[in-house]
């Protein structure tokens, strides 16, 4: 193939090395007002009265808006509609929007904003999910502070337990992880002369927000469109707050009839926006001396904060991979969102399950250690494999964890180099662990009513294209992969793709670019728009050459009729010549999983299957520790940019290993200790370990050429790899993440 | 606070403005000479985002006042290359893969350019050290440490 | 606020005001206040970056370095690293080479925080701080969080450090969440001359420990004169733990700082008498 398997330059790569690449802060509109963001000072508050007089009073004020002002519903359509726009009377997080200062520059809005007095009252607050889940804590949502449950019931619990000749169980619990992206949340919204409105804006789903600016402004979706802007990362932090965002703006901006610009200090961003849901899991399991499971008991609770926004999918998905990728007859598994007067969590890469696969691949280890295995032999025998049954009931078309344990372990030496950490010693000592996770592509059964996307190819005269579909770029290499897709598709060369901005106004409704659902998604709907093309470039190059349209091979950018061709320039130059039609619109649904009452079904229509391994060593009079190599495998089908695939491993696998060994978010009293990067501490190029990606292609059967999604498994597996390298070496099982060093010496000192 | 008048050149283009002397030279780059490349991350000096190099040296542009880029030389992303001629360093990176998103790119990209004038053949660790100030949080660094290297071989 | 660039020591005298006096040097401490709303609206900035406060150079047995002289400049210079090395390590540590290109050692002094990471190293050298007014000893010069002795309108102009004679080792250590962009959870800089295993001199000064870089006093009284063995090194480990006065916050715990500074002072014996 051509393009497809090819490491091509990105699309956008110039454009971000040049410093020409425009994110949303960049643009400048006529006219522009900037609005700042008046926000909630403390955790639960019932408002009495705001004083804004001194406020306006500020020259450069243009207005104040509050919910009032709200044309349409004051309600961020999110999975729930609890999300205010602008709070009105109560306040549930220390942060929450109240209303907006518009001024002709940002200084002025500020210092308005820092003159209102807000007279209020405070309220109960819970801080605590697991507090909050107790009968006498303040009630934040509905009647229990729950936002979803699930259950998972599979086979016989009790059977599983009697069958099991060792039961180990044991608690985890993991912090917040902040996304970090470089670049913060912001838009910018434009009221057109006729009434319709333009947002642009640094985000993941366009979708999501044009439902939530023509919601809140009350206008039709025809009226209102989104277009994406080059986005400095998301990693699900810009899949849910842009709606936010963009609707405070476009509200702003309809009120002063002017294009308002909004943009978070990184301040802002730390306290409002979106982030990982600290996690609380017991968990048991059970297994017979020959190592085989016989049963999974679960709870797991994830910290909701204030709104409901993601948690109930993110819930949904940790649910669905709770008992990580094994076969186990018997499961019970039971899970939370709990309310809590915190900030609101979303997604963040991984989506739920790096918290709950955190617990469930340490207990792996506690469990092979019980039973006098080695980590790396409980998983070979206890592994899903082709066919196996998983945890939801889903009889599984994918090889498994096979392939990827197989690459991981060979590349890591890790037999060679793994010992029982009874036989270390010594004052700095080496460790080496090992995690497996598998990782459903898309939405997923809880989804399925979004997983379509649309798309727009359009190939010109001259042969050059101009494709557009529904998904995101956002770093990952949508541009690039999207267009190789579309280039191999098409017989074309890679160069003449050009990829529009992502824009609602030009395909439909695609769904959120999550999930690592892109390149499976858009790129199946780009090659339906293309497989007609093709049909008619094939149809002019017959013509051509004298043939029957089937006698037709398009390779290498040429169509064939046997030893004779014509460039795909040619075919495309008489293509237009004979009026054929040359662009069309593609469109794609994924097959549909399923999820009944009892939590079973075919969860998901595709899994990628992870695996890690990490070494460390670890300083045992201190409880520093570093982390010095990561091997890590996953089976992705097939890498469209094999580059770009090693690019988002090691990215991801040093977020998993930031939120293992450093991430620690301090939140006391429902008050942020540690909003900015001088005390949130994420790797530098100094920290990095050496990184080792690892392609592993078996074929997805639905996947454009084969492939399947890779944005999130190189994070979800770390941590869990962390830890039980950690207790390789020192003998010491860290259950709370960050596995920090102060954490470490405790333990060692305790032991002493 | 009344404005003052400063001289700088910003890619061998010479300006006169008059501003707030503790206006952050990041904000004096973007808004009154219009060069949007250099990006704000943070606004603390912590994530290396805004990097510049004023008077040869890379410095973290959001905490230098306007009144200190008084008869300063400055280069920006700009001043580095373009489209129609890339530096071997954006060349390399491009190359490499060592672009994800973008955003902390340019900062990167002048660490790095700051690096290979003082250094023509930098060690891994060298080049570590001469980017820790700059925080990605797509890559993992690996690529971006791999292009640097290229670019050193191109420059050599 | 007012703002007033300065070209001689000489102007800041002039004005006789009673408004809170900032200097504006390599500004990354100032600008970040500034942000915050913390410089006060009748402030006066000084902006010094222009005095010729910038130099390193040999003074009749002492190392004076001016105040306006960067990390980055520190790190890189050939007689303070013959001379002191543990200064050379501490001003390679900080921040990032963007913040040392800028930030200076007048500003970290000036500061006075307690985990400013030159501070240590300039109480085991015997520092000497001159300002406008007065000539300081380094350990005299730092009372509180952010607290020093400074006077309003008083400026640093120069850090002076004698250049010691005979042999001696000197070492700093920092611990960090981090390999670069640290802030200190606790360093150590350490000066100790061995002849035969025992100590001869011993200055030992613990950053970010305490309400300021903290004097180990106890420590070194128990460790001059003393030979250099295990039991010796544990005991000194012990009591240096008496010297500091950690805390707990969301950087790291009391036990955890601690132990390092425990752990840093063995490391520093043991390499002494190697």
């Amino acid at each position: 193939m051509s393009s497809v398997g090819v490491s091509v330059k990105r699309k956008d790569a110039v454009e971000k090395v040049t410093g020409k690449a425009r994110f949303v802060a960049d643009y400048k509109l006529p006219n522009m007002a900037y609005a700042y963001t008046i926000r909630s000072p403390k955790p639960h508050i019932l408002i009495k009265k705001i004083d804004f007089s001194k406020a306006l009073k500020v020259k450069g004020v243009i207005k104040i808006i509050t919910a009032k002002d709200v044309p349409g519903k004051n309600e961020v359509p999110l999975v729930y509609k609890d999300y205010p726009v602008f709070a009105e009377k109560e306040c549930k997080f220390e942060g929450q929007p109240i209303g907006l200062v518009v001024a002709e520059d940002l200084d002025s809005a500020r210092k308005a904003a820092s003159l209102i007095e807000i007279d209020y009252k405070e309220l109960p607050a819970v801080f605590d999910s697991l507090e909050a889940m107790k009968k006498n804590s303040p009630r934040i949502y509905g009647k229990d502070n729950i936002y979803k449950k699930f259950k998972i019931k599979k086979g016989d619990l009790k059977k599983g337990r009697a069958e099991a000749d060792i039961i180990v169980e044991d608690t985890f619990t993991t912090n917040y992880q902040v996304h970090t992206y470089l670049e913060t949340n912001g838009a910018l919204a434009d009221p057109q002369p006729d009434g319709s409105m333009i947002v642009y804006g640094t985000m993941q789903c366009p979708f999501y927000v044009l439902d939530a600016v023509s919601y809140t402004l009350g206008m039709p979706k025809s009226k209102v469109t989104i277009i994406q802007t080059t986005t400095g990362g998301g990693f699900g932090g810009k899949e849910d707050v842009p709606s936010i965002i963009s609707s405070h703006a476009a509200i702003a901006a309809y009120v002063v009839k002017r294009p308002v610009k909004i943009i978070y200090s990184r301040e802002e961003d730390f306290i409002a926006m979106s982030k990982r849901h600290p996690g609380w899991a017991k968990i048991k399991l059970g297994a017979k001396k020959n190592g085989k499971l016989t049963f999974a008991e679960i709870k797991y609770v994830i910290d909701g904060g204030a709104f409901a926004t993601l948690s109930p999918i993110v819930l949904w998905r940790g649910t669905v991979h709770a008992a990580g990728p094994y076969e186990i007859p018997n499961v019970l598994i039971n899970t939370y969102a709990v309310a809590t007067n915190k900030v609101p969590c979303g997604a963040y890469r991984g989506f739920g399950q790096p918290q709950i696969n955190f617990a469930q691949e340490s207990l792996m280890d506690e469990l092979a250690e019980k039973l006098n295995m080695s980590p790396l032999k409980i998983r070979e025998i206890n592994g899903l494999k082709k066919n196996s049954i998983t945890a939801t009931g889903h009889k599984l078309q994918e090889a498994g964890i096979k392939p990827v344990l197989k690459e991981v372990i060979n590349k890591s030496g890790y037999i060679k180099k793994w010992k029982p950490v009874v036989n270390k010693k010594g004052k700095i000592r080496k460790g080496i662990g090992l995690s497996v996770t598998y990782y459903g592509v898309g939405l997923g059964a809880a989804g399925k009513h979004l997983s379509r996307t649309g798309a727009f190819v359009q190939v010109e005269s001259d042969g050059s294209v101009r494709i557009a579909f529904g998904n995101t770029e956002m770093g990952q290499g949508a541009k690039t992969v999207l267009s190789q897709i579309t280039a191999e598709t098409l017989n074309a060369p890679y160069e003449v793709i050009q990829v529009e901005a992502t824009d609602t106004s030009r395909v439909p409704d695609s769904g959120p670019t999550v999930a690592s659902r892109t390149t499976f998604m858009s790129g199946n709907a780009l090659m339906n728009a293309c497989n007609p093309i093709l049909l008619n470039l094939k149809k002019a190059a017959s013509e051509l050459l004298g043939c029957k349209i089937k006698d037709i091979t398009a390779k290498n950018n040429r169509f064939y009729f046997k030893n004779k061709s014509v460039s795909y320039f040619k075919a495309v130059e008489f293509a237009h010549q004979k009026k054929f039609q040359m662009s069309f619109q593609g469109w794609y649904v994924a097959p549909e999983p399923t999820f009944d009452k009892n939590g079973l079904g075919t969860a998901y229509y595709s899994y990628t299957f992870s695996a890690n391994v990490v070494e460390v060593s670890v300083n045992m009079e201190t409880g520093e520790y570093k982390v010095e190599k990561i091997w890590a495998a996953h089976d992705i089908g097939k890498a469209i940019n094999p580059q770009l695939s090693e690019g988002q491993i090691q990215g991801g696998a040093l977020q998993g290993m930031g939120y293992a060994v450093m991430e620690n978010l301090v939140i006391n009293e429902g008050h942020m200790v540690n909003p900015n990067f001088t005390g949130y501490i994420i790797p530098t190029a100094k920290d990095i370990p050496v990184l080792n990606p690892i392609i592993v292609e078996n074929k997805d059967k639905n996947g454009p050429y084969g492939a399947r999604g890779l944005g999130e498994p190189p994070l979800i597996g770390i941590a869990p790899a962390v830890a039980n390298a950690v207790y390789n070496a020192a003998g010491i099982r860290l259950k709370h993440n960050p596995l920090l060093p102060e954490s470490l010496f405790n333990a060692l000192n305790n032991k002493r | 606070m009344q404005n003052i008048e400063i001289n700088l050149t910003v890619n061998k283009k010479h300006y006169t403005l008059s501003v707030n002397p503790l206006k952050p030279l990041i904000n004096v780059i973007r808004e009154d000479i219009g060069l949007t490349g250099t990006k704000s991350g943070c606004g603390k000096g912590e994530c290396g985002a805004c990097t510049l190099l004023l008077n040869g040296k890379p410095v973290t542009s959001c905490i230098i006042p306007a009144a200190q880029a008084n008869n300063a030389d400055i280069v920006t992303i700009e001043g580095i290359g373009s489209e129609e001629k890339l530096h071997p360093i954006q060349e390399a990176f491009v190359e490499e893969g060592a672009v994800q998103c973008g955003f902390c790119t340019p900062g990167m990209i002048i660490s790095s350019y700051a690096l290979l004038k003082k250094n023509s053949n930098p060690a891994e660790d060298e080049i570590k050290e001469a980017i820790s100030g700059n925080l990605c949080r797509c890559t993992g660094y690996t690529k971006i440490i791999q292009a640097v290297k290229k670019a050193s071989k191109k420059m050599r | 606020m007012e703002y007033i660039k300065v070209k001689s020591v000489k102007e800041i005298g002039k004005i006789k005001k009673n408004n809170p006096v900032y200097f504006l040097a390599g500004s990354t401490d100032f600008m970040i206040m500034y942000k915050e709303n913390m410089i006060p609206e009748n402030s006066i900035i000084f902006d010094i970056s222009k005095l010729p406060l910038n130099y390193i150079k040999m003074q009749n047995n002492k190392v004076v370095i001016g105040a306006l002289t960067t990390f980055s400049e520190i790190a890189d210079n050939k007689t303070l690293k013959k001379y002191f090395p543990a200064l050379i390590e501490a001003a390679s540590s900080i921040g990032s080479p963007q913040i040392r290109n800028r930030a200076t050692i007048g500003g970290n002094i000036g500061n006075g925080s307690p985990a400013g990471d030159s501070i240590p190293a300039l109480f085991v050298y015997n520092a000497k701080i001159k300002t406008t007014k007065k000539t300081y000893k380094a350990e005299e010069f730092f009372k509180g969080v952010k607290k020093t002795v400074l006077e309003n309108g008083e400026l640093i102009k120069e850090i002076e450090l004698p250049v010691l004679k005979g042999k001696y080792n000197s070492y700093f250590f920092k611990s960090g969440a981090r390999e670069a962009l640290a802030i200190s959870k606790a360093s150590l800089a350490c000066l100790i001359s061995v002849k035969n295993k025992i100590i001869t001199d011993i200055r030992l000064a613990a950053g970010a420990v305490g309400v300021t870089v903290v004097k180990c006093n106890k420590t070194e009284e128990f460790l001059m004169n003393r030979t250099i063995d295990d039991n010796v090194i544990s005991s000194a480990q012990d009591i240096i733990k008496e010297d500091i006065a950690p805390i707990t916050d969301f950087r790291s715990t009391k036990e955890y700082r601690e132990n390092i500074i425990s752990y840093y002072l063995k490391q520093a014996l043991k390499s002494a008498i190697r």
